[in-house]
């Protein structure tokens, strides 16, 4: 096949409301995927191609508003033309937002009214402690990993770069990014730190 | 937040250049990360004292390693949740309070994206933080993309993925690179410039609106 008979129209710009709109129904239903087992499950053989049904989406659960549902279909399209623009999306979930916040006029809110409803929240004390006793630990083997492999690196030679380099290997990665970053690593206050890697 | 890039791999050499061209670009805005700071390991002495007494334990003791190597690093805000970390342990179902208001945060940040000609195209729970104050803040922009023609013809030199996790890659983006790789005979395509740009994309460039 020629190239020029791939010529067809890749539309980046709907594709980031595709994946938030699955982002919103992971929010909603506490992490489930929207379309399960996307996109294997979606291949048709031809081609290797993605054959969507917005049917396919299951039902968010009961108490989340029947327009949160209607919006991240419409986010789902298969067609990216047919998705919403995102000042549109922003319009609807700052309703619903007002709305659970016990706004309810019909539609129509004030600025300070839509800023009230958005205000962050922050998350219940025992919720953000647990969060940072598990980070804090994670760093903690993170440090000690680091000695560990300091120490083995000085063992065998400072100027010994190849088996220093394995010796940070051995140590390095506790928690990674699912292996997309290869070569990239973080150091968080708290968090992982992951060595970077060659190939 | 500290990020390091061992530049060895195209991959973490455009990783680094969309963290560090797009995010030094953005105006702050508190739904997303907002950048620092960039440094060439080491990090230099008045950065380095600024960081978290955690970061730069981890930092001393990694670096020396990592001092053998060509490492570039972005300074970002510090947030201290993951919003994928936050969802699994808040009881089930979420509020929908709190549904709502991550989503509008989500949204207002891709809505500012968009309005600096910026795509992310790794949207996931993973790639979102939560702030102090409960706030969503979009992070992670090793994959994202400026939707202007010369800086995409620089990008696109070393060929770039069609986005981050497969499993939220729209369905339109995934049939454009099925069709690029059947044209080229493999199993699967990066998008090179050439090709990108002969496939007539829509690349939603900012005079076709948002």
């Amino acid at each position: 096949m020629a190239l020029a008979e791939t010529r067809g129209r890749i539309s980046f710009r709907a594709a980031d409301t595709f994946s938030a709109g699955l982002m919103l129904y992971e929010l909603a239903t506490g992490g489930e995927h929207a379309l399960p087992d996307y996109p294997n499950s979606f291949r048709v053989a031809e081609g290797n191609m993605i054959s969507l049904q917005v049917s396919t989406l299951a039902p968010l659960p009961a108490h989340a508003p029947r327009e949160l549902q209607g919006l991240i279909c419409s986010m789902l399209s298969p067609d990216p033309r047919a998705r919403p623009a995102l000042p549109e999306v922003l319009r609807q979930l700052e309703a619903m937002a007002a709305s659970a916040s016990g706004i309810s006029r019909g539609g129509e809110y004030t600025e300070a009214e839509l800023a009230r409803a958005c205000s962050p929240v922050p998350l219940p004390e025992d919720i953000a402690t647990t969060l940072r006793t598990e980070a804090d630990a994670r760093h903690a083997q993170r440090v000690a990993e680091l000695r560990a492999a300091a120490a083995a690196a000085a063992a065998v030679g400072a100027h010994d770069a190849s088996a220093a380099a394995a010796a940070a290997s051995a140590g390095a990665g506790a928690e990674g990014d699912d292996g997309e970053g290869e070569g990239m690593g973080m150091f968080s206050s708290g968090g992982a730190v992951q060595a970077a890697s060659e190939p | 937040m500290v990020f390091n890039f061992g530049l060895g791999t195209n991959a973490a050499r455009n990783a680094y250049d969309a963290e560090h061209d797009i995010l030094s670009s953005l105006p702050p805005h508190p739904n997303v990360v907002r950048f620092w700071s960039q440094a060439l390991d080491p990090i230099p002495d008045e950065i380095a004292r600024e960081l978290p007494s955690t970061v730069q334990t981890t930092y001393r003791l990694a670096s020396g390693e990592q001092r053998r190597r060509k490492t570039q690093f972005v300074i970002l805000d510090y947030h201290p949740f993951s919003l994928d970390a936050v969802v699994a342990a808040l009881p089930h179902p979420l509020p929908m309070d709190r549904i709502v208001r991550w989503s509008a945060d989500l949204v207002r940040a891709l809505v500012e994206l968009r309005s600096n000609g910026i795509i992310h195209r790794d949207l996931k729970l993973d790639n979102a933080l939560v702030a102090e104050d409960g706030r969503l803040v979009l992070c992670d922009f090793g994959c994202a993309l400026r939707l202007d023609l010369p800086r995409l013809e620089q990008e696109f030199h070393h060929g770039v993925s069609p986005g981050g996790n497969p499993a939220h890659i729209a369905p339109e983006v995934w049939n454009a690179v099925s069709r690029l790789a059947k044209a080229r005979g493999q199993e699967s395509a990066q998008l090179c410039w050439d090709e990108f740009y002969a496939a007539s994309v829509d690349m939603g460039l900012p005079q076709g609106g948002i």
